[in-house]
């Protein structure tokens, strides 16, 4: 396959892998570097690829295991979405009195970072159901096409995936 | 209906709006009573909500537009680079095929190989910046590279371990350690070969795999999957730090489990030191030092002649003819090695080797002689590596960790064969059924 063809892979479908990273990560510059990883992969093994290749299914996992694999690389360091840098945990008042009660945006910001902490952890079939169910609002339908398998099977794993993820996160899920 | 009544699938269903009217009444009837199942709601509610505000977010077009054209100028740099980084991943697939076909002690061999590939990754990379691209580059396009490394093991048997590497193109290598043991490997298009001397057993062992693809399998996401590249460029800039009496620029890039660091020399531009570091596999590590590009290397540097008293094993693996029954072979087989009689953690590379080493550490494997099976071990586990990487495709799963031989309605694999309608499920007591899409397990 040339050059030509790959360049209309990118322009075709650089949108779809750059928004389904920046929804998941929350973060411009990461979803950035996502795309990159995720296109120069594909260019890296450009030559191995026929003719029959599902690109939006292949991109949208390679997207979503890569921005995964980077929460997970970053989950002990650096957080990962861009306004958990504000340190929400402990907050100055006027009066100069430190409080560690976050207002509610804050809630809010902190459930989506431990979310997406949350999504990293499972298994990656649940995680792909339901990021491309609740978060890019596909259709089942067309997620078992994407993900290669049965409704009902996708319908079981989006099941599992809220489920697990809402144990998880009932102390923040609760407030 | 009474609490027992619903499940909590039942109430996701009813959250996510899947269930017909009828039933989704009871349930609303059952929430006005039950204070648990309103709060369970409650939180799949807020859990959907907070997806929600998530999918809102939209990349405008002048972002997609800039983070395309990046993409294409960096490809299209890395265009000439395009023969020799196919011979390279070839190199790396075939090395983590055989990265895993040992246990225990064994693995220790073969944890010295995968350093060598890991090196052979560390050249593939795309800099960050420009002392760090120039290194790639000149090893990208170094004829030969030798270099030592030592490696940190987490087996209290032998906690460290020294292995010198030579390289040589287009795909050669030989690593060679102190008490003698010496590995060559030998990749040609189709085929590969390793040959090993390891003092200790007196054994010159000999293992070809031929009717090697041209990738891991005709389905690309087989290649990708299994292939999985090392990141495409240093993820950060750790700046500089004085080693060995040297101040040196490092750089880090991060795949998976995998962690590694580059040591720079900023005068010179040489790569003085480089660090691996596994994440699931706390307690081992590898440094990598002395490196030489381009020096003369022989060509008798990479064959082996045994010396006497060496007996020969031999395994072979023909790549079109590997099976399932190899597989199922390679399952019983270590459900004898365990004290417990159970299957492997995981069948995945590269994984699998180091869990092998984990158990051999914990004590929770008999050793690597199976009673009957001392002169095929080798070739089964070879064979079955093999079946894995090339013949169960992208569909396959594994859902053997924990599960003992013997209960046949359990079931530990599955995948479903090319051009097949239908699944092939292994069962715990080894015997295979072919399923029906809708009848696999979940």
């Amino acid at each position: 396959m040339s050059n030509k063809s790959f360049e209309n892979l990118v322009t075709e479908h650089g949108r779809l892998v750059l928004g389904t990273a920046a929804r998941v990560l929350g973060d411009a510059n990461l979803a950035h570097d996502v795309h990159q990883e995720v296109f120069l992969a594909v260019w890296r093994r450009w030559h191995m690829y026929n003719g029959s290749v599902n690109w939006p299914a292949y991109l949208y996992r390679a997207t979503i295991r890569k921005a995964l694999e980077l929460v997970r690389r970053r989950a002990c360091s650096v957080s990962v979405r861009a306004y958990s840098s504000s340190p929400w945990e402990e907050k100055i008042t006027p009066d100069g009195v430190t409080t560690n009660e976050p207002d509610e945006a804050m809630q809010a910001e902190e459930l989506q970072h431990k979310l997406v902490a949350a999504l990293a952890r499972l298994p990656r079939r649940q995680a792909d159901a339901f990021i491309l169910s609740r978060i890019e609002k596909r259709e089942t339908a067309e997620i078992a096409k994407l993900l290669g398998c049965s409704e009902p099977t996708v319908r079981v794993h989006l099941h599992r995936a809220v489920l697990k993820l809402a144990e998880e996160l009932h102390e923040y899920l609760d407030r | 209906m009474s609490p027992h009544n619903v499940t909590n699938e039942q109430l996701v269903q009813f959250v996510l709006g899947e269930l017909p009217a009828d039933q989704a009444r009871e349930i609303q009837a059952h929430l006005r009573e039950c204070e648990p199942c309103r709060r369970s709601v409650g939180r799949f509610q807020s859990l959907l909500d907070c997806a929600d505000r998530m999918s809102l977010l939209a990349e405008n077009r002048h972002n997609v537009e800039s983070a395309n054209r990046a993409v294409l100028l960096t490809a299209k740099t890395q265009e000439q680079d395009q023969t020799r980084r196919r011979a390279s991943s070839r190199a790396a697939f075939f090395g983590r095929k055989i990265m895993s076909y040992r246990t225990t002690k064994w693995a220790v061999a073969a944890v010295v190989i995968l350093a060598a590939f890991l090196g052979l990754h560390l050249f593939t990379g795309d800099g960050s910046g420009k002392l760090y691209a120039n290194v790639v580059e000149m090893l990208q396009n170094a004829r030969t590279l030798t270099y030592s490394t030592v490696t940190r093991t987490g087996l209290e048997s032998m906690q460290t371990l020294r292995t010198d590497l030579a390289f040589k193109e287009p795909c050669h290598l030989r690593a060679s350690q102190p008490d003698g043991h010496i590995t060559v490997l030998d990749y040609t298009p189709g085929k590969a070969k390793v040959m090993s001397l390891v003092p200790s057993t007196k054994t010159y062992l000999i293992l070809e795999l031929s009717n090697v693809p041209d990738h891991g399998g005709k389905d690309p996401w087989a290649a990708v999957e299994h292939l999985r590249t090392l990141p495409a460029r240093a993820d950060e800039a750790l700046g500089s730090s004085r080693i060995d009496g040297r101040t040196l620029e490092g750089f880090r890039a991060s795949e998976g489990d995998t962690t590694t660091t580059v040591w720079i020399d900023p005068k010179t531009g040489n790569l003085i030191r480089a660090e691996i570091e596994y994440a699931k596999t706390p307690g081992m590590n590898m440094i990598l030092t002395d490196f030489a590009v381009d020096v003369d290397l022989d060509d008798a540097l990479f064959s082996l002649t045994p010396p006497e008293g060496y007996h020969l094993v031999q395994a072979t693996a023909d790549a079109s003819t590997v099976t399932e029954n190899d597989f199922v072979e390679f399952l019983r087989m270590w459900s004898q090695w365990t004290l417990d009689g159970t299957f492997p953690p995981t069948v995945q590379r590269p994984e699998f080797f180091r869990v092998a080493i984990q158990m051999g550490k914990e004590g929770k494997l008999k050793g690597p002689d199976a009673p009957g099976y001392e002169d095929r071990q080798r070739e089964i586990i070879f064979s079955a590596m093999t079946f894995i990487g090339m013949k169960a495709g992208d569909s396959w799963r594994y859902a053997g960790q924990n599960v003992p031989f013997g209960d046949p309605a359990t079931p530990i694999f599955w995948y479903q064969p090319q051009g097949s309608p239908t699944w092939r499920v292994i069962y715990a007591d080894l015997h295979v059924a072919d399923v029906a899409a809708e009848n696999l397990p979940k």
